[in-house]
């Protein structure tokens, strides 16, 4: 058992409050990811359960056990930092084993280990090279051998992926996610990039200004935001998110009408891209921007002064200055208040 | 514009540098390996050529070999001790503790005062009976000794004091080169389990390196650089114990006035300097890893 429980966490420097009472659940074997913008607190929370920073007030229980005032290398964790934190004058084996020989593991165990792990990251072929003549991905590799090698069952990933190109990037996502599964470890992964969170998580904890302002599946959080940050945080391009006082909202369908005016506090409307199309009748707009992406096309369109995204699967032929209509579905609209939570009708 | 006109330009973008060290480097040196080769000038006697007798008389001189052994003795005594120090001093100023500029710059007083002061300083600690050392000692009833005058304690308190002098330069050095060290490499390594001397012995120690070979370096050329204090302090008294080859070349050339001589010795200080200087180099450079 490896699940992580954090409780009423709060982390403050002085005045300034990075963590406030923050607690979630990680379970056994599952991969959750902190997601928010920087400055959210996100790594700082990560480094709480490593041992690296002192929590202000909270626990942290890793496997059932109180670990908040325990030392960070009797917590069982291991870490892939943003950086890699390779050591620059040993070689990939020697980086690799630097924990073991720590550790005292027996020469010849801490060989086969090493080479264990090399063959997990398809290192085995650069054990001499020293970090200097490695590429961005194959640090990264030694990074993920070195918390592989010490066999403990949570791993925590400090924005592992960021110095690493797009393509690149794509690829250690599905490696990291295959290694996790393979591996069966606990992982908790920071990052400041929906994609990943989206394309790795089971379970996604949002995060903004150190508050936990959504937590749940990447589904979940797609098709359910809570808020209009959760909304717009999550999703390429955001959800549009349109205040009624901007709108022409006579224009729209009777039934939409019907809807805001059932809940009467709604004063913004939000509609993801891909939900709303072009129409005969509806909102009356503009077409300033056409982005052509391959499989689909994603349109800029201003309504009055306000802007917004419609995405289209293949490539319709609408041309900027357009003057069309668009519309959308009552059930694929989503109500928020003034303070930007969502409304359920 | 055309090929000799570049290439005027260029003689004279390099003259200025290359009068310099032509005037204060090159032609001194070869002036003093000349000046080793023939006798001295009198009224009575021209100099003559004498080819290399003054080294004969170098190697059968029991002065010099008497404050050669004094300098490496100084160099053995101040070169581990000052750098073990440096780094001890650049790790406790690089941790986040309260008053780091102020042991900052303590740390570095003795090395932005003139070699003549710290002199002055020392030569009240080490005066008999009522300077600091003994007064101290007396507390705990000792008798007054006479550091400066006694040629067993004297090379020894001039390396203490040169130690002092060193320690708190090559901790710049050491400070720096220790900021250049990522802090994620020390939180993954505590994330193992690796302890503090365990981080410093296997991380820090190996990353120092290239700071510790131009430490090394440095603090070798000052160990027979460094002579200023023995005006002040002992004038390589008594009895040549605490005297240093610097200091016997100038005595030799401005008080003995035996110009010939005193140019056979500095060419030899200065072929061995950079015999070393080199084997350090080439040798140490292998096992030093740069970033």
């Amino acid at each position: 058992m490896s699940s992580i429980e954090v409780r009423n966490l709060c982390r403050s420097w002085g005045d300034v409050n990075a963590v406030k009472n923050v607690s979630f659940t990680v379970p056994d074997k599952s991969f959750t990811v902190l997601l928010g913008p920087s400055g959210c607190g996100k790594s700082t929370i990560l480094r709480m359960i490593s041992g690296l920073e002192q929590v202000t007030s909270g626990n942290i229980m890793i496997g059932g056990q109180d670990v908040t005032n325990t030392e960070a290398s009797k917590r069982g964790v291991s870490m892939v930092f943003q950086s890699y934190a390779l050591f620059p004058h040993l070689t990939v084996s020697e980086n690799i084993q630097f924990g073991l020989k720590v550790r005292k593991v027996p020469a010849k165990e801490r060989q086969e280990r090493v080479l264990d792990a090399a063959n997990v990251v398809g290192l085995s072929e650069l054990l001499e090279r020293r970090p200097a003549n490695l590429s961005g991905g194959q640090r990264q590799r030694v990074a993920l051998a070195r918390s592989i090698v010490s066999e403990q069952t949570v791993c925590l990933m400090d924005e592992p992926l960021s110095n690493l190109d797009s393509k690149l990037r794509a690829e250690m996502r599905d490696e990291i996610r295959s290694l996790q599964q393979r591996l069966n470890l606990t992982v908790v992964y920071v990052t400041h990039d929906q994609v990943e969170a989206m394309s790795m998580a089971d379970q996604i904890i949002l995060l903004k200004f150190g508050q936990i302002i959504q937590q749940g599946a990447p589904a979940e959080l797609y098709t359910q935001p809570n808020s209009v940050f959760s909304a717009q945080f999550i999703g390429v391009p955001p959800m549009n998110v349109l205040a009624l006082e901007q709108l022409q909202t006579d224009m729209l369908s009777e039934n939409t009408q019907a809807v805001f005016s059932s809940t009467a506090n709604t004063t913004s409307i939000g509609i993801r891209p891909e939900h709303i199309s072009f129409a005969e009748q509806g909102l009356p707009v503009e077409v300033f921007g056409v982005d052509y992406f391959g499989g689909e096309t994603v349109f800029r369109v201003k309504h009055g002064q306000k802007d917004f995204f419609v995405r289209e699967p293949g490539q319709p032929k609408i041309s900027t200055g357009e003057k069309l209509h668009v519309n959308w579905n009552t059930e694929d609209m989503y109500c928020f208040d003034k303070e930007e939570k969502r409304l359920y009708s | 514009m055309k090929n000799s006109a570049k290439n005027i330009h260029g003689w004279l973008l390099f003259a200025p540098a290359a009068i310099l060290l032509v005037a204060f480097t090159h032609y001194p040196t070869i002036a003093t390996f000349i000046n080793s080769l023939f006798s001295n000038q009198s009224v009575i006697r021209p100099s003559r050529f004498t080819g290399i007798d003054s080294y004969y008389m170098l190697f059968e001189d029991p002065v010099f070999w008497k404050v050669f052994v004094n300098n490496m003795w100084l160099a053995l005594g101040t070169i581990p001790t000052s750098i073990g120090l440096a780094i001890l001093m650049a790790l406790i100023v690089n941790k986040a503790i309260p008053g780091r500029g102020f042991l900052r710059m303590s740390y570095f007083t003795p090395t932005m005062l003139p070699m003549i002061a710290v002199a002055n300083i020392w030569l009240f600690f080490y005066a008999p009976d009522i300077g600091l050392i003994d007064k101290v000692l007396g507390i705990f009833g000792f008798d007054g000794h006479n550091w400066l005058g006694d040629p067993d304690t004297v090379l020894p308190a001039i390396i203490i004091m040169t130690v002092w002098k060193e320690a708190g330069f090559f901790m710049i050095f050491y400070l720096a080169g220790l900021q250049t060290i990522s802090p994620e490499l020390e939180e993954a390594a505590q994330l193992e389990g690796s302890s503090r001397w365990n981080y410093f012995w296997r991380i820090q120690f190996p990353l120092l390196l290239p700071t510790t070979l131009f430490v090394l370096i440095n603090a070798f050329l000052n160990s027979f650089k460094l002579v200023d204090h023995l005006f002040v302090l002992t004038k390589g008294g008594p009895d040549n114990a605490s005297n240093l080859i610097l200091y016997y070349i100038y005595e030799t050339a401005f008080s003995f006035l035996d110009i010939s001589y005193a140019s056979a010795l500095t060419v030899f200080m200065l072929a061995m300097l950079a015999v070393t200087a080199l084997a350090q180099f080439f040798f140490v450079e292998k096992r030093v890893h740069y970033r």
